[in-house]
């Protein structure tokens, strides 16, 4: 031991093996002292087990039993889990609530924030276009004024440096 | 009976002094003019001034030129290879410095496409073309236009102008080619903050045929487009452009330094909307841009701006500059080519309280 067939011994005793299995088992057995062993042991631990008389339950237990199923059946039908401590589902809520409430306030905010600072940029954009109407206005000058805030617009620095 | 002898050559000696006055004077404008027009060969100034508002659309030429521009507190130099197709096509090759080098703007007349090459971006948007028709209107009254002298740039004879609003601080230069009216040099000069963008040309070559193939975009493979939308439509006016951004927009018709409003439009950006109001002098535009404060977070640069509150800022770039500040519940931009001083003038006119 340990053998395969150890935890096959059980079944071969119920006779719930398949055929190829038992004859397996019981080539098994005949050279395996230890199986044999074993097999007497479960052998007889079933005997003994059958010996034990079943006592008699009262019509008074099996109807409370059936009450007690057809209470619970119900609940199991809820979607959320009730058995789980009430606690820990208010906590879920709050921060269900906190998540609900902070994500539109985030959001707002960091909508501010980029408007702040594409601003500047986009009415610097917008204003060379209204600059163009200037016929001595320089036009590489407003090329560059242009593509730098182009860039600053797309989040990149009109430079590379990092500045 | 002396007195009225004395008082009768009083009065004459006076009419002959006001009278020699006059004369003088005459003279003296007629001589300036007479120099004037023998400088310029028989033309006015103001026809030198039209041509050169023409000179795009009857010239091609290619050269390299040299931009120096106030960014920020320092000067930045910026060499730039330049190709003009009459009558609106404009290429820009930047050379130089580090930072631009590879740039590339192709303007077709109709729409601009920039092509960042570090970043393999190109963005595409409106034509930074000036209006085919503003020779008719050029110079505008409220303009002084002076001629300096003539002088030589690159070899070629140029009438220097100068163009002063008529109560402005902000003086131009120009260099004017006599052949064709070619800027080849410029200059902004303020009266307070001094020199603050400079641009010439250190070759040029005229009368060429320009090939039309160099102002067609070709983006390489993999270049991220981003569009910016196309030709603006018709300015619109306060009511209608109040109707289409949902708030109202008490500003001025006229504002000081002879700007007038022509009418607005609406910008758009991500969850940033805004109204910009166009006002001109006949020849320099101010933006004013307008958009609720509430939907806008603190400015995260400029320098602060005292006289108009604490989150006041400008920033400048060469001669255009930008000023941002708040009142009556919304954030004001104004950009536009002058001096921080008259912005901050403008300012205090659209928003009183300051």
């Amino acid at each position: 031991m340990p053998h395969r067939f150890e935890q096959q011994l059980s079944a071969y005793l119920d006779g719930e093996l398949l055929v190829d299995e038992m004859t397996e088992v019981r080539l098994h057995l005949a050279g395996c002292p230890s199986c044999q062993a074993e097999l007497e042991e479960l052998r007889a631990t079933k005997h003994l087990v059958g010996r034990l008389v079943e006592p008699d339950l009262s019509r008074a237990f099996a109807a409370d039993l059936w009450g007690r199923l057809e209470r619970e059946a119900p609940r199991r039908r809820l979607w959320w889990p009730v058995s789980r401590p009430r606690p820990a589902m208010a906590l879920a809520a709050v921060a269900l609530a906190l998540i609900l409430v902070a994500v539109p306030v985030v959001r707002d905010h960091r909508d501010r924030l980029h408007a702040a600072e594409v601003g500047p940029d986009l009415f610097m954009r917008a204003a060379t276009q209204a600059a163009a109407d200037d016929p001595f206005m320089d036009r590489a000058y407003l090329g560059l004024v242009a593509t730098d805030a182009n860039l600053r617009l797309a989040g990149e620095d009109p430079r590379g440096t990092g500045r | 009976m002396t007195r009225p002898a004395s008082a009768a050559m009083i009065l004459g000696t006076a009419a002959f002094i006001v009278a020699l006055a006059v004369v003088l004077a005459l003279a003296v404008q007629a001589a300036s003019q007479n120099s004037t027009e023998y400088l310029l060969g028989g033309v006015s100034v103001e026809e030198v001034a039209r041509h050169a508002v023409l000179a795009p659309q009857i010239v091609d030429y290619e050269g390299t030129k040299v931009l120096s521009v106030l960014r920020g507190e320092l000067m930045e130099t910026v060499t730039i290879n330049e190709a003009h197709r009459r009558p609106s096509k404009t290429r820009l090759d930047f050379l130089s410095p580090e930072g631009v080098a590879g740039r590339l703007v192709i303007d077709d007349g109709i729409q601009t496409w920039h092509y960042e090459p570090r970043l393999n971006i190109a963005f595409q948007g409106p034509s930074l073309a000036a209006p085919a028709d503003l020779a008719v209107t050029w110079p505008p009254g409220r303009y002084r236009v002076r001629l300096l002298g003539v002088e030589e740039v690159i070899g070629r004879p140029t009438a220097v102008l100068s163009l002063w609003p008529r109560d402005g601080r902000r003086e131009r230069r120009l260099w004017i080619d006599r052949t064709t009216g070619v800027a080849l040099r410029s200059e902004e000069r303020d009266a307070d903050e001094g020199l603050v963008s400079t641009a010439y040309f250190t070759r040029i070559s005229f009368g060429l045929n320009v090939p039309d193939a160099l102002f067609r975009p070709r983006l390489p493979a993999g270049a991220r487009l981003i569009a910016q939308g196309g030709a603006p439509g018709p300015l619109l006016p306060l009511p209608v452009l109040e109707r289409m951004i949902g708030f109202a927009l008490p500003v001025p018709h006229a504002l000081p330094g002879g700007f007038t409003l022509v009418g607005g439009e609406p910008v758009r950006a991500g969850p940033l909307l805004a109204a910009h109001l166009h006002y001109t002098d006949g020849a320099r535009t101010v933006a004013l841009f307008i958009a609720p404060a509430a939907r806008l977070g603190p400015p995260g640069r400029g320098a602060p701006v005292a006289q108009l509150g604490s989150g006041a800022r400008t920033v400048v770039m060469g001669s255009m500059r930008l000023l941002l500040w708040e009142g009556k519940g919304t954030r004001l931009t104004l950009v536009g080519p002058l001096p921080l001083v008259d912005l901050v003038r403008l300012a205090t006119v659209i928003t009183p309280g300051h």
